[in-house]
């Protein structure tokens, strides 16, 4: 299968024209800094992405301000070596645009960390141990898997791909703690889902901290009756700029998605949330619905939400909603009504975003707790 | 006298027009009011001014509570003084639990007078007797309740916090009649533990089942007739032109 365009440009006969992509010029990695992995299958597939790679340049991200990057040294390849036959088809065939096409291919090849397991049973698996460029594929050949990706690094690039098998069930959870302190160590994930017929898929993305926190989110539907439900959340402090896009493209009919994103912004915070649902044609009864609600705690905090609907096909259901703004002062005034003092008052009504989010965390492992790591991060910037 | 609002006007920030055109009322320890009025005659604003809220600016006279006036005051050191209203519309409030709201609430009011348990078990059994589930406790606040819920949800904050003042607008309004008897009962039973009232409604129904010292005919930004019980019954007969 071709590589997924986040944008598909061709309509009928129509076809927009792509302006060129502005590049910056970056100390970069280059054929010296391959290692191989042992694994021949592998290899041949990173070879293959190396000659792409080497014909393209770092973006100028405007966006996010990214003009300098501190790629770490590669001393070894780690990342999914253990791939078979069916795992090279499918990171083969789970190939998005992503964020930037250089970065897709940057974490393909000289990944740090990463790892290849097919799932089948019952399963709640926590990773945390990312190095600062990663590449994994998960297959959930059946069965449930609860999947927690802790990533909480200064610089990282990195690839999840998952193919999600017919009537298994996922619970994606990855929560995005930047560690960066300056432009140059930006946090940047692309994960690339594929949903086979009846499959469930539930994600919830939680980006907080870093200067530029960046996801990628791209999901295909490829068979009938599959139903995702995705929650992205995001806690804008300083001077963070939270860049991200969720794509949703059906390719089979009678299936659900909704993508349902809200969060906070605080101080010079900008949030670019970018939604796209793509119904192709013949994708019949699908429903698809995108979201994005910000509250702003400054006045300097910015928002640019770019919702796009694309649909081939009539008998669907398609929507989407956006808003952006400060605390509703009425909701304060009924809390103050009760005797809490307006900062406590707005204080609650912030905790309040994150709270299911929360709850499933800790529901997910009674004694992992991890909605701590949320309560943290709230705790953090609003006491 | 616990309330004393004097020649109270007030509008809406920002604008010109008066919704409140010289309020008098008072309202002694212990006593409960019924405030009848036509649609946009300003009985809630009068609430909502009493209250605090942001919204509406008081351009002239005096609201004093137990003697001291609360102009000045922020709407939680009003409320934290024993002044609560419940609200013809109460907010929805994603992410904060019915029971964290009113046990932060009561230590704000009461300070730590009770264990969170004591507070806790109590809670549930208000729940209980207002014939809501324990359930009801863990949901986010008004989020999803039906209309009868949130104004049930009202009474039960308001058989928790113990208000020295309650001040209830439209409590009434989208209740069934078994649901109107019980939340009136349970007004009754508020009245009982010592809070004074104001009643905030359009219709004389609610008042068939409430413990009433006096009504008071507010037509356009003020009251214009004051009376017993059966002021409120000839408004039900003759409506209210009675008061023009």
């Amino acid at each position: 299968m071709l590589m997924e365009k986040t944008l598909r440009l061709q309509h009928g006969s129509m076809k927009a024209i792509v302006p060129p992509r502005k590049t910056v010029e970056i100390k970069d990695y280059s054929i010296e800094n391959f290692k191989p992995s042992g694994n021949n299958l592998l290899d041949e597939w990173r070879i293959k992405r190396l000659s792409e790679y080497a014909t393209l340049q770092f973006p100028y991200w405007k966006r996010t301000g990214l003009k300098r990057l501190l790629l770490p040294n590669i001393s070894h390849y780690k990342g999914p070596e253990n791939l078979d036959e069916l795992g090279i088809k499918v990171i083969d065939s789970l190939d998005f645009e992503g964020s930037d096409r250089k970065f897709v291919l940057l974490a393909d090849i000289f990944s740090l960390s990463g790892r290849y397991f097919v799932h089948s049973g019952v399963k709640t698996l926590i990773l945390e141990d990312f190095d600062s460029i990663d590449n994994s594929l998960v297959i959930v050949e059946n069965g449930t898997l609860n999947l927690v990706r802790i990533v909480k690094r200064a610089l990282f690039v990195g690839n999840l791909r998952i193919l999600l098998k017919p009537g298994a069930e996922l619970k994606l959870y990855n929560l995005y703690i930047g560690r960066g302190m300056d432009e140059s160590s930006p946090l940047i994930s692309n994960v690339f889902v594929e949903a086979q017929e009846g499959s469930k898929l539930l994600v919830r993305d939680f980006y907080f901290g870093g200067t530029i926190n960046a996801g990628y989110f791209g999901l295909r539907i490829n068979g009938e009756n599959a139903h995702s439900d995705i929650r992205p959340y995001y806690l804008g402090v300083g001077r963070n700029v939270i860049d991200i896009l969720y794509l949703v493209r059906f390719y089979a009919g009678n299936s659900y998605s909704n993508v349902d994103a809200k969060g906070v912004l605080m101080d010079t915070s900008k949030l670019i949330f970018r939604g796209i649902m793509d119904i192709t044609s013949g994708c019949k009864e699908a429903e698809a619905h995108q979201s994005n609600h910000a509250l702003l705690l400054s006045e300097r905090a910015k928002v640019e939400a770019i919702p796009s609907l694309m649909v081939d096909e009539h008998e669907v259901v398609a929507s989407h909603a956006a808003s952006s703004a400060p605390v509703d002062e009425q909701t304060v005034f009924y809390l103050m009504s009760r005797g809490i003092p307006k900062d406590e008052a707005i204080r609650m009504i912030v905790k309040g975003i994150f709270e299911t989010l929360k709850d499933e965390l800790n529901n997910l492992d009674e004694s992992l707790k991890l909605g701590g790591l949320i309560e943290d991060a709230l705790g953090s910037v609003v006491g | 006298m616990i309330l004393k609002v004097e020649n109270l006007k007030a509008k809406i920030v920002g604008e010109e027009k008066l919704i409140l055109k010289g309020v008098e009322l008072e309202i002694a320890e212990g006593e409960a009011h019924v405030i009848m009025g036509p649609n946009g005659s300003g009985k809630s604003t009068l609430a909502n001014v009493i209250m605090g809220n942001p919204k509406y600016e008081v351009v002239d006279g005096d609201i004093r509570f137990l003697g001291e006036s609360i102009l000045n005051l922020r709407t939680d050191e009003r409320a934290q003084r024993g002044i609560m209203l419940t609200f013809q519309n109460p907010y929805e409030i994603e992410g904060v639990k019915f029971d964290q709201l009113l046990l932060t609430a009561y230590r704000k009011l009461h300070g730590e007078d009770k264990t969170f348990f004591q507070l806790h078990s109590e809670l549930k059994s208000i729940v209980s007797e207002i014939g809501l589930p324990v359930e009801f406790l863990e949901r986010f606040v008004n989020l999803g309740f039906s209309g009868g819920e949130r104004k049930k949800g009202e009474i039960v904050q308001a058989r928790f916090l113990k208000p020295k003042l309650l001040i209830l607008d439209e409590i009434d309004s989208g209740l069934d009649v078994d649901a109107l008897r019980l939340v009136a009962n349970q007004i009754n039973e508020i009245k009982r533990a010592g809070t004074s009232l104001l009643v905030i409604t359009h219709y004389s129904r609610i008042l068939n089942f409430l413990d009433v010292d006096r009504v008071h005919v507010y037509i356009d930004g003020r009251i214009a007739l004051s009376g017993d019980k059966n002021l409120a019954y000839k408004v039900e007969a003759d409506g209210y032109s009675i008061a023009r």
